[in-house]
């Protein structure tokens, strides 16, 4: 056991060697995406993908975890400030950047054992989701938003988890259609976003990541929805979701995996 | 929702012509779309969306960007369909049709003076 | 380039119990694997998506091996190939703990039946797995070249992800 993991040596006699072998994507390295990272980056994950198109800026500075006022001042790739922050706690990590959007970076994304989807829109939630599903990559999502609920500010977000053969995203009502058309999200407006809030959800993110990779415990739901209450701070599962566990996921069907028939044979060429 | 595609028609736009589903939506794989004149482009691969996606009754997808003496192309984002990048831009509702042929030539339609 | 396989606990399950079960006259039982791949960086990536179930009557009685298909079953094999535009992959299981290897019957068999499996649809690859209780071995035929790659990854996707390299 490395000396710098002897005190979460509870996850396993070789735990440390196991982590080490994980290769974790985290798309979207904003606020939520920042904080996912600096933790794994802790925890031992050995290999890391960074997938972000955007620079950082004065705005992001209340939750990006990593940046600093001259990072915002010059516009520095999150890919970069990320990396740093990672290497910074962990010199062996494995840090491969892509400052591109993700569907850029489909071929290294395949090569992931999970994606923790940091984005911040339904569309681009719900074409993550798909590819996870088509390549076997459990997905682990994060999402928060603050609402004007009449006389207050509500804070509300979740961590879901969309695993291969089980429950989706959209059978777990995080993405609806309706969601999809009007692409709203949060009735604050300008995408309100707080370095609390995301920590919570981000940290909930990684022990759920550590527990899916290694034995230490061994939890009873693989797909998983846990709803996040930033007024009451609390973050418990979904009850709705438990009336269709078990029921076979009618948007991914199990046998579509892998590339289509057309776009395999097209790639060949 | 039409259950049944008709391909009828597409053979003579490009050989290869086949169907897939993505994320509970049906696509047409058209391999060897050659584009009017004018374009940028001549012959891209495309995929026709049959159902309703975004917010659009059907889309028309190509593998790459490109653009026409017809009119500016307002491309959107880049779109992760079967695991592949695709593009689309922003063209009135084309409505769906159990002939992909017909919903293929409406969006084309964008792409003539 | 190398080869991974992926497949889903369940699937994984499904697998296990159905080549535990007894066979009238073979030592072992067989089974196939339906795959689809993917292309990544760091090469073929094939996606398990389904189990098919070799019955009693799909085996040879052939002696010289634990467990023979008979030609319906390879032909059979082979139609799902062509039909459903596949890779095709044959597994057993050696009933132990730890890495299994493929014996020198398993070599000379899945060299007999693989390439038909090619034939059939050579734009996919198609593969031959030996389980054991808790580990993986495989080797993949690809059109175009002479010998069978390892398969040098499994990952099993689930409630815990097990990754054997």
């Amino acid at each position: 056991m490395k000396n710098t993991l002897i005190r979460q040596s509870f996850l396993g006699d070789r735990s440390d060697e196991v982590l080490d072998g994980v290769v974790v994507a985290v798309v979207g390295l904003g606020g939520a995406g920042s904080h996912v990272v600096q933790q794994l980056s802790h925890v031992g994950i050995g290999t890391i993908l960074l997938v972000d198109h955007d620079r950082a800026e004065l705005s992001n500075l209340n939750r990006l975890v990593g940046a600093t006022r001259r990072n915002a001042v010059h516009s520095r790739l999150k890919t970069d400030i990320a990396a740093k922050r990672a290497k910074a706690v962990n010199p062996e990590m494995r840090v491969k950047r892509f400052p591109l959007k993700w569907q850029q970076t489909m071929s290294e994304l395949r090569d992931a054992d999970v994606i923790v989807s940091c984005v911040d829109s339904y569309s681009e939630r719900s074409q993550l989701e798909a590819f996870a599903r088509r390549y076997l990559l459990p997905c682990i999502d994060i999402g928060m938003d603050v609402h004007d609920a009449l006389d207050h500010f509500a804070i509300a977000g979740q961590v879901a988890v969309s695993m291969p053969g089980d429950l989706c995203f959209h059978c777990m009502g995080i993405i609806t259609e309706d969601d999809l058309a009007k692409e709203q999200y949060g009735a604050a407006g300008g995408n309100p976003q707080v370095v609390w809030s995301n920590g919570v959800l981000a940290s909930v993110a990684v022990g759920v990541l550590v527990e899916m990779v290694t034995p230490w415990f061994r939890s009873s739901a693989s797909s998983l929805l846990l709803r996040y209450d930033g007024n009451a701070q609390t973050i418990l599962p979904d009850s709705a979701v438990e009336y269709v566990r078990g029921r076979e996921c009618p948007h991914f069907p199990a046998v579509e995996v892998g590339d289509p028939y057309p776009l395999w044979i097209g790639a060949a060429g | 929702m039409p259950e049944v595609l008709d391909l009828t028609g597409l053979d003579a736009i490009s050989s290869g012509v086949s169907t897939f589903a993505d994320a509970g939506q049906r696509y047409v794989h058209v391999p060897t779309l050659r584009l009017p004149q004018g374009c940028t482009r001549d012959v891209l691969a495309t995929l026709v969306c049959m159902d309703t996606r975004d917010g659009y009754p059907t889309r028309l997808f190509f593998s790459e960007q490109f653009s026409t003496t017809a009119r500016a192309l307002n491309w959107t984002a880049p779109v992760a369909i079967g695991g592949q990048t695709w593009y689309a831009f922003s063209w009135k509702d084309v409505p769906s049709s159990t002939r992909p042929v017909e919903v293929l030539i409406g969006h084309l339609a964008a792409l003539l003076p | 380039m190398k080869i991974a396989l992926k497949l889903r606990s369940d699937l994984l399950d499904e697998i296990l119990r159905d080549l535990r079960r007894p066979h009238p006259f073979a030592a072992e039982r067989v089974g196939l694997i339906v795959a689809r791949p993917t292309r990544s960086k760091s090469g073929i990536i094939l996606l398990a998506s389904r189990y098919v179930v070799v019955p009693d009557d799909g085996y040879a009685e052939d002696y010289s091996a634990g467990a023979v298909m008979n030609e319906k079953t390879i032909f059979g094999a082979m139609q799902i190939g062509y039909a459903e535009n596949v890779s095709v992959i044959h597994v057993h299981l050696h009933e132990h703990t730890g890495r299994p290897g493929f014996s020198s019957i398993d070599r000379r068999e899945s060299a007999k039946f693989v390439p038909a499996f090619l034939g059939a649809r050579p734009e996919y690859p198609h593969a031959a797995v030996v389980l054991s209780s808790d580990s993986f071995v495989g080797l993949c035929w690809l059109t175009g070249k002479k010998k069978p790659q390892p398969i040098s990854r499994f990952v099993v996707v689930g409630r815990h992800l097990r990754k054997v390299a």
